[in-house]
């Protein structure tokens, strides 16, 4: 391979994938777009602490001692408690359907015959509205308490009772829960990079062989040559909006003053070893498919049909995402273990593992090492497709007139 | 400095596209090679270009085994093909620099080159925003900026308005003037006639006549009758049988078997007191001899 025709085509590529007013708009919302993503959580959060959200207790069991005061100690200051009377539900409920005066809940607690406990009904306007399992808790052991009273313990002996077991969870292999978020974005953007970039190294194949610059461009450069200072290039585009992401994310999560930075920071925990094995795995994969998307362009005569013909590849690719999302949850089930391993799902689920728990450093490495030899594979296997291919005008070959021209080779 | 060509044979699975093809082409002169379509005319120009090898034969440049690292050639492909949302003068020192120029070099050919053709102005404009003649003369500038030893034209003058026809010909009398060896592939014999001393013409890959136009024409004795009068003469050339006319909007065209029937012919028309404005005996053009050769 000639090394001054290679830089030559990777330097052109570059520029004018860079030149491009696509390039620039798509990098500037890309940029906005984190800045509002990773501010997200501290300003939301900003925005609920200035107005708490209202809870109304309609307690109608009279044996049953609830106050706003208790309430308020035994469930923490985010809550503003307030009690009503059961003529008022109709028109509570409509001031919950409407979260009026930011009223999140009505709870209703209603005697029972003889000795049976109270029932309690909450209604909320969020199914997983955050007070009721700890208020769920707070009403039984006060339910219990009550028993206990009635049937003559003493306040010492009920101590006893109702002291809590310390209780730890210990995990063999630790998760990186608070990183859930952090890496399902790098998830996502690895996914959207390997695929953006992947796709635009096909287009540009198919596109260089419809419009016939190919004839020009092969009689001066070999295809090898040709196909590899392509891919270098747009990898390098690619390379190009990573920072400016991260950069993005930095502002976004630094935006809110105070506090809320530290606990709402999306991106507090991710080490700069995560980051590079971002770029890694980022460049590993993006060749990986871009190779085979680039053998697959080169191979139709109009570029209509290109994203047809590389459905199947973009399917593994889908796959793996797939897979990875469940795998965030999941991180050291064996069948993600497993896929790790397997070339087209490396970048996607050795990455959510790396994220998410602890990854022994070998089966890291081997991981590396396995993707960079099915990289070198597909490259060599795209480049000789590619040679053919370019070449190829008319109707769209078979598979098995690919490989008979390969073997005449 | 010769180019040549030397039993070259290409075969595609069961497709024999090129086969024993042999030729030379001088610099300073201009061959042509011709062929209906699937002749294999691109499947020689792809594999002097080492795009294919031969699976026999041999491509020399100078008596030595053509070295692409070392020998300039400048390819005009019959399909025409540019990056459409590229700048002009970013495309062109493009391939400028993978035909082994400098920046700096590639830029002042453009400019040149640009100036040459009279249209400077499109320097910064994209592609997509020219004309198809317009598109062509880039397309050429790309072919010759970097000066090749060697110049390979498929169809050049195709879209070109004759104003431009007219430019590109004296372009390529030129470049024959200062040595180039130049092979040209073209379906507009007319143009092929006033380059072309040498030519090739390919029949499904094998070639069926080939050397000196003018020799091979020589060969042909002079057998094309142009006859011109207002009378209408067709009734009397008809008893002159055996010999095919058609009659054109300039006169009457008529092939003849031996250069003596012409005589005959002449001695019928004056007997006849038939006003003749013109009496040409010539011999048969390059489109006739294509035409008779490739439907054997």
């Amino acid at each position: 391979m000639n090394v001054r025709q290679f830089l030559n085509v990777l330097s052109f590529t570059y520029k004018e994938r860079v030149r491009t007013r696509a390039f620039l708009v798509t990098t500037v919302l890309m940029f906005v777009m984190m800045i509002i993503v990773s501010a997200g959580p501290a300003i939301l959060s900003a925005f609920s602490h200035n107005s708490p959200s209202r809870i109304v207790v309609v307690n109608e069991a009279r044996q049953f001692p609830l106050s706003s005061t208790s309430l308020r100690t035994q469930m923490g200051g985010g809550y503003i408690w307030q009690s009503g009377r059961l003529p008022n539900l109709p028109s509570l409920r409509n001031e919950l359907k409407r979260g009026q005066d930011n009223l999140d809940g009505i709870v209703i607690i209603q005697p029972q015959v003889a000795a049976a406990p109270p029932t309690v009904t909450t209604i909320v306007r969020n199914a997983n509205a955050a007070f009721v399992g700890p208020l769920h808790t707070y009403l039984q052991s006060l339910y219990s308490l009550t028993t206990m009273r009635s049937q003559g313990l003493s306040a010492a002996q009920d101590a006893l009772v109702m002291a809590k077991v310390p209780m730890r969870l210990v995990q063999v292999i630790p998760t990186h829960q608070n990183l859930f978020l952090p890496i399902y974005f790098l998830e996502m953007l690895l996914y959207m990079f390997v695929l953006i970039y992947g796709s635009m190294a096909m287009m540009s194949v198919a596109a260089e062989k419809s419009s016939r610059v190919q004839e020009l461009l092969i009689a001066n450069v070999r295809p090898v040559t040709l196909l590899y200072g392509k891919l270098v290039g747009i990898s390098l585009v690619g390379l190009t909006q990573y920072p400016l992401i991260l950069i993005a994310a930095y502002i976004g999560s630094h935006l809110t003053p105070g506090e809320a930075v530290a606990a709402h920071n999306m991106f507090h925990g991710l080490t700069p070893g995560l980051l590079s094995l971002f770029v890694v795995f980022f460049l590993l994969g993006f060749f990986l498919f871009a190779m085979l998307y680039a053998a697959v362009g080169s191979l139709v005569s109009r570029v209509e049909d290109v994203t047809q013909a590389s459905s199947p590849i973009t399917m593994t690719f889908v796959l793996s995402f797939t897979a990875a999302i469940f795998a965030l949850g999941a991180p050291n089930s064996a069948w993600v273990t497993v896929l790790s391993f397997i070339p087209n799902f490396i970048p996607m689920l050795m990455f959510a593992r790396e994220g998410m728990t602890a990854v022994p450093p070998i089966q890291l490495a081997a991981a590396i090492a396995i993707l960079a030899c099915s990289v070198l594979v597909s490259g060599y296997i795209s480049a000789r497709i590619y040679r053919v291919g370019v070449t190829l005008y008319g109707k769209r070959p078979t598979i098995r007139e690919v490989w008979a021209l390969l073997r005449a080779q | 400095m010769s180019l040549s060509v030397t039993h070259v044979s290409k075969r595609f699975s069961s497709v024999l596209a090129v086969d024993d093809v042999t030729f030379t082409a001088q610099s300073g002169q201009a061959l042509a090679l011709l062929g209906g379509n699937g002749a294999g005319k691109t499947t020689t120009i792809r594999m002097i270009l080492g795009l294919f090898a031969p699976d026999t034969g041999r491509i020399d440049w100078n008596g030595q085994p053509l070295d692409r690292r070392h020998v300039k050639i400048g390819y005009l492909p019959e399909e025409r093909g540019l990056y459409q949302k590229s700048r002009i003068i970013h495309q062109l020192i493009y391939f400028g620099r993978l035909q082994g120029m400098s920046h700096g070099d590639a830029r002042r050919a453009v400019l040149a080159w640009l100036e040459r053709f009279g249209v400077r102005d499109v320097l910064y404009r994209r592609v997509e925003e020219l004309s198809k003649g317009n598109q062509q003369k880039i397309q050429l500038i790309a072919t010759l900026m970097s000066d090749p030893q060697i110049v390979i034209l498929d169809e050049p003058f195709s879209g070109l308005d004759p104003v431009n026809a007219d430019l590109l010909k004296g372009i390529l009398m030129d470049l024959i003037a200062k040595g180039k060896t130049v092979v040209f592939s073209s379906h507009q014999m007319d143009h092929v006639e006033s380059f072309c001393e040498q030519i090739c013409l390919l029949k499904r890959g094998r070639i069926i006549l080939q050397g000196n136009l003018r020799e091979i024409k020589r060969g042909y004795g002079r057998t094309s009758l142009l006859i011109k009068t207002d009378r209408d003469v067709t009734a009397l050339l008809a008893t002159h049988s055996g010999v095919p006319m058609e009659r054109r909007a300039n006169g009457y065209e008529i092939k003849l078997d031996t250069e003596e029937r012409a005589q005959a012919i002449l001695r019928t028309l004056v007997e006849e007191r038939v006003p003749v404005v013109k009496f040409e005996l010539s011999e048969p053009s390059l489109h006739d001899i294509f035409i008779e050769r490739m439907g054997e």
